[in-house]
């Protein structure tokens, strides 16, 4: 089906231990999907095993009727593109140098003019001109990931995968890396899908939410999926769900 | 500034910058064939840089040499581009294992390989043990075979795990107190003789090599090297996140390790084993490019060769020179002269940091 990420029976083990089954779930392209659930049910694992950076042990992953696991793994990341939780870098890399890596599945062994343009304007795009040529290291942690976004972006996707992307940031860099992502969905297409803990900035950016509770798929859907009764259930916190100004919060009850 | 402008001078400065880059790697080249030259007119026998060319043009003709023109030709010349050769591969092999294992310690010498070529060497001349017992040719060989021994234990003990960095690090230390255990119990029981012959051997110089051992090492590190030149992406995206990452960009991260790991590892035996343990290049002749020039292998790996080469054929000529006529080894040397420059170096980056 064109237009529809397509993910059937994803199931992944480490070893003897299932981390998730017969996660299924069909998201129109150009939504931005909150994973979601608690610390270590496998939000990371189910984000990775998209992205086939975890070989899942069955499954099927299909995005606009091609089969994103059936693929060469450049032939993917021409598809699809990963935005890391953090990176540690132990050697010095330009932010110029770390965003022309997104052209890795294009290019030959230099990046052509063409990869060069594009990294720039993405630069350009995200307002990280000043940052070109300044060490990574030397970032704070709100630029490096936008940095990385960059890269990602450099990647030209039509699938990305942010793997937590606001922990670490403060509120105005949580706002403005949730805000970006959602209007590369809006304006662009861009199907995106973020694993991520803090339910208000997934209800206040994301348009569809799926919930993983021990290995299984317990909800998916619009916003009204996150309901009192299962977000207790899943992270055993009691809630109340409120609206404010036409937005959905959720404040638990302590 | 309007958004166009933005992009347009970030692609200026890029090339700019890319064209600095490149002039220092090729000053860097001239500079070491500049003192190669140099460097061969050096030694007890004078000579002058005309006589360089007058030995070549008499060898290529194949008349008789005179002393001094034997000397350039058989001892100075082999001894200035096996220098060269050395540094110039040890030092890309560091800057590769560094990249795959994330590891800004690593080095041929910290993962075992350069102790499992000395306990190979020392096999051969304590014992005698291998093909050839007893020569020169016996002992490189042996210390070829034991040094490819360790990266094959290393490499399948941290396969079993998923050959992780962490897995390959450890793994590699583990080996190298092993096999440097495993020398030194050889040497206890050596003779005195034999003893002072397996040290010398660990000292690590380019006392007498000959032209054949020469070509042997060049043809095998100019191939290995050629071959890892061409890893150069893949070792940028190794080296600078996750494996994940990696993967996520279509990259293999384990069969770059793997080709890397192996072609580094060929690169460094074919020069021990006829060398000896020069420990310092290695690490520090990677660190010191990317300080001087940033992480990039592109621009990293040939530059990583200049200057291991410069750090190796400087070291080697002082050592020959400081108290001649005693010759000290290139492997210490090295280590007196490259660490003062590479402190030095680590504290101007903090300073600017």
């Amino acid at each position: 089906m064109i237009g529809v990420l397509q993910v059937k029976n994803l199931c992944q083990r480490y070893g003897k231990t299932t981390v998730f089954s017969e996660v299924s779930f069909e998201l129109p392209t150009g939504s931005f999907l909150a994973l979601l659930g608690p610390n270590g049910t496998g939000k990371t694992t189910l984000l990775k095993s998209i992205g086939m950076m975890f070989f899942p042990e069955k499954g099927t992953c299909v995005l606009d009727d091609e089969d994103l696991f059936a693929m060469t793994a450049p032939q993917r990341a021409r598809r699809m593109a990963y935005l890391p939780q953090s990176t540690h870098a132990p050697f010095p890399m330009q932010v110029i140098e770390a965003v022309l890596l997104g052209r890795f599945p294009y290019t030959a062994f230099v990046p052509k003019q063409a990869d060069r343009e594009k990294a720039a304007q993405v630069l350009e795009r995200l307002g990280l001109s000043a940052l070109a040529f300044r060490d990574l290291s030397h970032l704070s942690g709100g630029e490096r990931q936008q940095v990385f976004l960059a890269r990602a972006l450099v990647q030209n996707p039509r699938l990305l995968l942010l793997d937590e992307p606001t922990s670490n940031l403060d509120l105005k860099n949580q706002l403005q890396t949730m805000q970006t992502v959602r209007s590369l969905c809006a304006e662009e297409g861009l199907t995106a899908i973020a694993a991520i803990h803090d339910l208000n900035l997934a209800a206040m950016f994301c348009d569809h939410f799926l919930i993983l509770h021990q290995g299984r798929l317990s909800a998916f859907g619009g916003e009204e999926v996150l309901t009192p009764e299962l977000i207790h259930e899943v992270y055993g916190v009691a809630v109340e769900k409120l609206r404010y100004g036409g937005r959905p919060f959720i404040l638990p009850c302590i | 500034m309007s958004p166009k402008d933005g992009a347009a001078e970030i692609l200026r400065e890029y090339d700019s910058r890319r064209a600095k880059g490149l002039f220092l790697i090729l000053g860097g080249l001239a500079l070491t064939l500049v003192l190669a030259v140099w460097f061969t007119a050096l030694g007890a026998i004078d000579t002058g840089w005309s006589d360089i060319l007058h030995t070549l043009r008499a060898a290529a003709a194949g008349q008789e040499l005179d002393t001094g023109q034997k000397v350039i030709l058989h001892l100075r010349l082999p001894r200035v581009t096996m220098a060269i050769l050395a540094g110039a591969g040890l030092s890309v092999s560091g800057a590769a294992m560094q990249g795959i294992t994330r590891n800004p310690l690593v080095s041929p010498f910290t993962i075992g390989v350069s102790n499992a070529a000395a306990f190979g060497a020392t096999l051969s001349i304590v014992f005698g043990v291998g093909l050839f017992p007893g020569t020169q040719a016996g002992t490189v060989l042996m210390a070829f075979l034991t040094a490819f021994l360790c990266a094959a234990l290393v490499y399948l003990v941290s396969l079993r795990v998923g050959l992780s960095p962490q897995t390959l690090v450890l793994t590699g230390i583990a080996v190298n107190y092993l096999f440097s255990a495993a020398t030194s119990l050889i040497q206890y029981f050596a003779d005195e003789h034999r003893l002072a012959a397996a040290v010398a051997w660990a000292f690590g110089s380019f006392n007498g090599v000959e032209w054949s051992e020469v070509s042997v090492s060049a043809v095998v590190v100019a191939a290995s090297c050629a071959l890892l030149y061409r890893y150069a992406p893949a070792l940028d995206l190794l080296s600078s996140g996750d494996d994940e990452v990696a993967r996520s960009l279509g990259a293999d991260p384990n069969r770059v390790r793997v080709a890397t790991g192996a072609l580094s590892v060929l690169a460094t035996a074919a020069i021990i084993s006829f060398t000896g343990v020069i420990g310092f290049l290695g690490l520090a002749g990677p660190h010191i490019a990317r300080m001087l020039l940033g992480g990039s292998h592109r621009r990293l790996l040939p530059f990583s060769a200049v200057v291991g080469a410069l750090l190796a054929l400087i070291a080697d000529t002082i050592g020959r020179m400081i108290l001649a006529p005693v010759m000290l080894p290139v492997g210490i040397v090295v280590s007196f002269l490259g660490v003062p420059i590479f402190v030095n170096l680590i504290l101007s980056q903090r300073k600017g940091a």
